[in-house]
C-alpha cells in the first residue's frame, strides 16, 4: 500500500503555525478544491480538479494542464518531485518534505490571502446599472391604454356632451372645438378600414352615425339623408312566422361599413335566408321559393296583358314546351320581314335587320319603342289618294283620319274648276269672286263626305292598309270603323335588371329567336335555361359569369318609403 | 434520470401537440367557414372571427401569467417548466389564430398596433428561446470549472504581483502596470454587451512593456518577462470574464423588449376590443 503524509500549515490567530496531518493513500493522488481531491486546496482560486500527483516507491511526479502550476518558481506541465521542491498552487504552496515511512510527505501552506476584505469581483466588475423593465412596462401599458383607449373616449363623451341639447357648455367647449382636428386624429386610430366613398364624407366624424356607446348602428342615421329610399316589401306582409326577423332587420346588417371604398353588397345569403322559404316570412307571399340563381331560380314570370281584362297586366311564369300568346291587338310577321332574300321597298330590294326596328333606351336598359313614324312609315306609306300620291293620312284614331279624308275631299270637291256652260251663264262671275249658293254648297259638300267614307272603308276593307297592322272592326256609329287599342309589351321583366347594353357583345338572334315566327303572339322572350347558358349563381364557376341575386334584383324596390311606410312619389308614375 | 432536458421537449413535446391541435383547428375552420356575403370576406366580426379573437385574448392573458407563475414558488399547479413549454408553443400558435381572426386585414390603426405589438412580442420571445437554448452551453465552456468569483481572486493576486514586480522597472513600465491593474469591465447593458470588444489595458500594457525590452538592463529584462507573462495571463481571465458578462448580457437583453412589449400588447388588446364594441 503506497501511502502519502499530507501535512497542512495553517496560522492561528496569534501568528502561530498549526500543523495538521493525514495519511492518504493510493498511487494517484488529485489535488484540487473539490471535497473528493485526496489533497484538499479549499480556495475559489484553485480548479476543481486542478493537478494530479503519481505516487510510487521510487518517487513522484506531478502533472496539471499548461499554466495551472509552478515549480521552484517555474511553470510546468509535469515535474518530478524531489525532496525541497515548492509546488505553487496560487494561494497554496506544496513543499515536498523528507519522508519517513511514507512514499511521499508534502507540507500544504496557504501563503496568499484567505479571505479578502473587499470582494475582489466588485473591483474588476462596475455596479451593474439595472434597465427599469417593470417600470418601463407599465409605463408601456398606460401610455397605450391612454393614447389607444382613454383619449377617444373622453373625446367622444366631450363632443356627446356638446351634442346634447338644453345643457350648459361644459368649461372649456370651446377649447374642444379647437381640440376639433386632434380629437378626430384620435378617433382615426380607431377606424377599422376605409369607408365607402359616399360616405368618406363624415371622414373621422364617427358620431354620425354611432350612437350611445356599446349600442350597434341604429337606422335612424342612415334614415336622415336616405329619407327617399324605398323599402323592400310593406310590413304588413311579414305575417310569417318568421317575419319579425325581417322587419326587424337593421340597414347595417347588409350594408357593413368600413370595408373598403366601393359599397357592394352581395348579399345573396341575406336575401335566400328569407326567401328560400319565402312563406315563412310572408305567408301571402306571391313569388315562389328561390335562392342561388343556378339551381335554384324558378323560370321566370313575364309581365303580359291579361286577355280577361285588357289595360290590365297579369305576371305568367314560363313554362318549359309551353309557349305563352300575347295579346298586343298588333298583326307583325317577325319571319317576313327578315326575309334572307329582302324585301321590296320604294328605296328597292333591302334586307333588314334587328336594328332597323330596335335600337335601346338612352338608358341602355330596354328596347326604345318601335314608331310606325320612324320604323314602318317608309314602306307602310298611308297614302290614300292615287291622284295625290304624296299627301298621307295621319297615323292617328280613326275619328282623325276620318276628319282627314273629308277635309281633303270637301277641299277638292270645292276647289274643282267651274265646267265651261255653267260659267258662261254667271253673268256677274268675276275672279274670285263667284259665290255658290246654300243648296249648292251642300250638295258638294254631301259628295265629299260620300267620297270620303268610301275610300276610309277601302282603307280599312278592301285595300287592307290600316287593317294589314291592326285588328279593325266594323261599327254602327261614325266613323264605322274601330281600332283595337295596341298594347305592345315594353317591360316583360319589371322586377329584374336586364340591361341590353351589357350583352351588345350578343346576337339578339341567340336570346330572341324570331326568324320563325309569323304571328304577333309568339313570345319571343329567354327563358331562364338560356340566361344559364352563361350566368351561375354566387359560387364562381370557370368560364361562367358570377351572377348573384343583386346582378339582377333590386332590394329596394317597393313601392312604399322604409321610412314610414307611406307611398312612393315616383314622378311620372301611373295612377 | 436526465439532468437537463429542453423545455421544448416537455414531456415529449406535449404542448407542441396541444399547439399543432388548435393551429390546425383554426385553419380548418377558417377553411370551411363560409362568412355572410355581406362581409364581402372574412373579418375579426363574423362568428368565426369572434371565435378566434376570443381564443387568441384568453391566450395572451394566459401567456401573460407565465410572468407570475414563474415567481410563485409555493404553487403547485404545474411545473414552471411545463408552463414555459406551454408558453412557448401555444404563443407561436398566436400567430395562426390571431392572423385568421382578422383575416389578414391590416390598416394604420390600433387594431393592426394589437397584432404588430403581437407580433413584436412573440419574435423577441423566439430571441429569447434562442438565447436560452444556446447561451448557457457557451457560459459553461467558457468558465470550465472556474467561477467569476475565482477569477476575481486570481486577478487581484497577478495585480498584487505586478505591481510589485513593476517597482524594479522604469517609471513608464510601473505606469502601464498601474493602469493595467485598474481595469474594469461591464457597468450597463451596452457595456456588457460589448466588452470582450473593448481594447483590454492588461493586453495594451504587456505589448508596451514588451517593446520596453531592449532598454532594459539584464536583471529588469527578466523581471519585464515574468511581468508580461503575468499581464498576459490577466487579460486571457478578463476575456473569460468579459465573456461571461456578455452572455449574460444576451441571455438578459430579450426580457427587455419581450416584458415591456407584452405590457403594451396587452393595452393594445384591452383598447382594440373595448373600441370595437364602443363603436359597435
Amino acid at each position: 500500500m503506497i501511502e502519502t503524509l499530507v501535512t497542512y500549515v495553517t496560522v492561528s490567530a496569534r501568528g502561530k503555525p498549526i500543523r495538521t496531518g493525514s495519511r492518504v493513500s493510493g498511487a494517484l493522488l488529485t489535488v484540487g478544491r473539490a471535497s473528493r481531491c485526496q489533497i484538499h486546496l479549499l480556495d475559489p482560486r484553485v480548479a476543481l480538479e486542478h493537478a494530479q500527483i503519481a505516487v510510487s516507491d521510487v518517487g513522484a511526479t506531478i502533472s496539471a494542464p499548461p499554466g495551472r502550476i509552478r515549480v521552484n518558481g517555474k511553470a510546468v506541465d509535469s515535474a518530478q518531485l524531489v525532496v525541497g521542491d515548492r509546488i505553487e498552487i496560487d494561494p497554496f504552496v506544496i513543499e515536498v518534505a523528507p519522508r519517513t515511512d511514507v512514499a511521499l510527505a508534502l507540507a500544504v501552506t496557504q501563503v496568499g490571502s484567505t479571505s479578502p476584505t473587499e470582494d475582489p469581483l466588485h473591483r474588476i466588475i462596475r455596479r451593474q446599472r439595472v434597465f427599469p423593465r417593470r417600470r418601463v412596462s407599465y409605463l408601456l401599458f398606460f401610455a397605450v391604454l391612454l393614447g389607444a383607449l382613454a383619449a377617444p373616449v373622453a373625446l367622444d363623451r366631450l363632443a356627446a356632451r356638446n351634442e346634447a341639447p338644453f345643457k350648459p357648455a361644459p368649461r372649456g367647449a370651446s377649447a374642444l372645438v379647437k381640440l376639433d382636428p386632434m380629437a378626430r386624429n384620435f378617433l382615426k386610430a380607431w377606424n377599422p378600414g376605409p369607408l365607402t366613398q359616399s360616405h368618406q364624407v363624415f371622414a373621422t366624424d364617427c358620431r354620425a352615425c354611432h350612437g350611445a356607446p356599446f349600442e350597434q348602428v341604429r337606422d335612424q342615421p342612415c334614415l336622415a339623408c336616405h329619407a327617399m329610399l324605398p323599402e323592400h316589401t310593406p310590413r304588413a306582409n311579414l305575417d310569417g312566422p318568421r317575419g319579425h326577423e325581417f322587419a326587424t332587420l337593421r340597414c347595417a346588417e347588409c350594408h357593413r361599413e368600413h370595408k373598403g371604398e366601393t359599397a357592394v353588397v352581395h348579399a345573396q345569403d341575406m336575401c335566400a335566408g328569407c326567401h328560400r322559404d319565402i312563406r315563412q316570412s310572408s305567408a301571402k307571399a306571391a313569388s315562389e321559393n328561390t335562392g342561388d340563381f343556378a339551381r335554384e331560380h324558378p323560370p321566370f314570370r313575364l309581365q303580359m296583358t291579361d286577355p280577361a281584362q285588357p289595360g290590365r297586366v297579369q305576371r305568367v311564369r314560363q313554362q318549359a314546351g309551353a309557349a305563352l300568346a300575347e295579346h298586343s291587338n298588333l298583326k307583325f310577321n317577325h319571319k317576313f320581314h327578315l326575309d334572307p332574300a329582302g324585301l321590296r321597298t320604294p328605296e328597292g330590294r333591302k334586307r333588314l335587320g334587328c336594328a332597323d326596328c330596335h335600337q335601346p333606351n338612352d338608358d341602355g336598359m330596354l328596347m326604345a319603342p318601335v314608331s310606325m313614324k320612324k320604323h314602318c312609315e317608309s314602306c307602310h306609306t298611308l297614302a290614300f289618294d292615287p291622284a295625290a300620291s304624296r299627301r298621307t293620312l295621319p297615323h292617328a284614331p280613326v275619328e282623325q283620319v276620318a276628319a282627314t279624308l273629308r277635309d281633303f275631299y270637301a277641299h277638292q270637291a270645292l276647289s274643282r274648276p267651274l265646267p265651261r256652260d255653267a260659267a258662261a251663264g254667271n253673268v256677274a262671275a268675276r275672279p274670285g269672286t263667284f259665290v255658290l249658293n246654300y243648296q249648292e254648297r251642300q250638295n258638294v259638300l254631301a259628295a265629299a263626305n260620300r267620297q270620303a267614307q268610301a275610300v276610309l272603308d277601302e282603307l280599312f276593307g278592301k285595300r287592307e292598309v290600316c287593317s294589314r297592322c291592326h285588328e279593325v272592326s266594323r261599327i254602327e256609329a261614325e266613323p264605322r270603323w274601330t281600332v283595337a287599342p295596341v298594347r305592345i309589351n315594353s317591360e316583360w321583366l319589371p322586377r329584374a335588371r336586364f340591361t341590353h347594353a351589357r350583352h351588345a357583345t350578343m346576337d339578339c338572334v341567340s336570346c330572341h329567336n324570331v326568324a320563325a315566327s309569323t304571328r304577333s303572339s309568339d313570345v319571343a322572350l329567354p327563358e331562364i335555361g338560356k340566361c344559364r347558358e352563361c350566368h351561375v349563381g354566387a359560387r364562381p364557376v370557370l368560364g361562367k359569369v358570377t351572377s348573384d341575386c343583386a346582378a339582377c334584383h333590386r332590394f329596394h324596390a317597393g313601392e312604399h318609403y322604409w321610412q314610414d311606410g307611406s307611398a312612393r312619389k315616383v314622378p311620372g308614375a301611373k295612377k | 434520470m436526465r439532468l437537463h432536458r429542453s423545455i421544448l421537449a416537455f414531456e415529449g413535446g406535449r404542448y407542441l401537440k396541444w399547439a399543432l391541435v388548435v393551429c390546425a383547428a383554426s385553419i380548418a375552420a377558417y377553411a370551411w367557414h363560409d362568412p355572410s356575403s355581406v362581409y364581402l370576406r372574412p373579418y375579426g366580426g363574423t362568428a368565426l372571427g369572434y371565435t378566434l379573437g376570443t381564443i387568441g385574448a384568453l391566450l395572451i392573458l394566459w401567456l401573460l401569467l407565465l410572468g407570475i407563475r414563474r415567481r410563485s414558488y409555493a404553487s403547485s399547479l404545474g411545473t414552471v417548466q411545463g408552463w414555459t413549454s406551454a408558453h412557448v408553443y401555444l404563443g407561436t400558435s398566436l400567430l395562426v389564430v390571431v392572423s385568421l381572426h382578422c383575416g389578414f386585414e391590416f390598416g394604420w390603426n390600433i387594431h393592426t398596433l394589437a397584432y404588430a405589438l403581437m407580433v413584436a412580442v412573440i419574435l423577441s420571445g423566439f430571441a429569447c428561446l434562442f438565447a436560452y437554448l444556446r447561451f448557457p452551453r457557451f457560459m459553461t465552456e467558457n468558465l470550465g470549472d472556474q467561477t467569476l468569483q475565482s477569477l476575481a481572486l486570481k486577478i487581484v493576486d497577478i495585480d498584487r504581483l505586478c505591481r510589485k514586480l513593476s517597482l524594479e522597472l522604469p517609471d513608464v513600465a510601473a505606469t502601464a502596470v498601474e493602469r493595467a491593474t485598474k481595469t474594469r469591465i461591464g457597468g450597463g447593458m451596452l457595456r456588457e454587451l460589448r466588452a470582450p470588444f473593448m481594447p483590454c489595458p492588461a493586453r495594451a500594457a504587456a505589448v508596451q512593456l514588451r517593446e520596453l525590452g531592449p532598454t532594459l538592463n539584464p536583471e529588469q529584462v527578466q523581471i519585464n518577462q515574468q511581468l508580461v507573462s503575468e499581464l498576459t495571463r490577466k487579460s486571457a481571465l478578463l476575456d473569460r470574464i468579459r465573456m461571461d458578462l456578455r452572455l449574460k448580457a444576451l441571455l438578459r437583453l430579450w426580457l427587455l423588449f419581450h416584458v415591456p412589449l407584452s405590457f403594451a400588447l396587452l393595452a393594445a388588446v384591452i383598447a382594440h376590443v373595448v373600441s370595437v364594441f364602443y363603436y359597435w
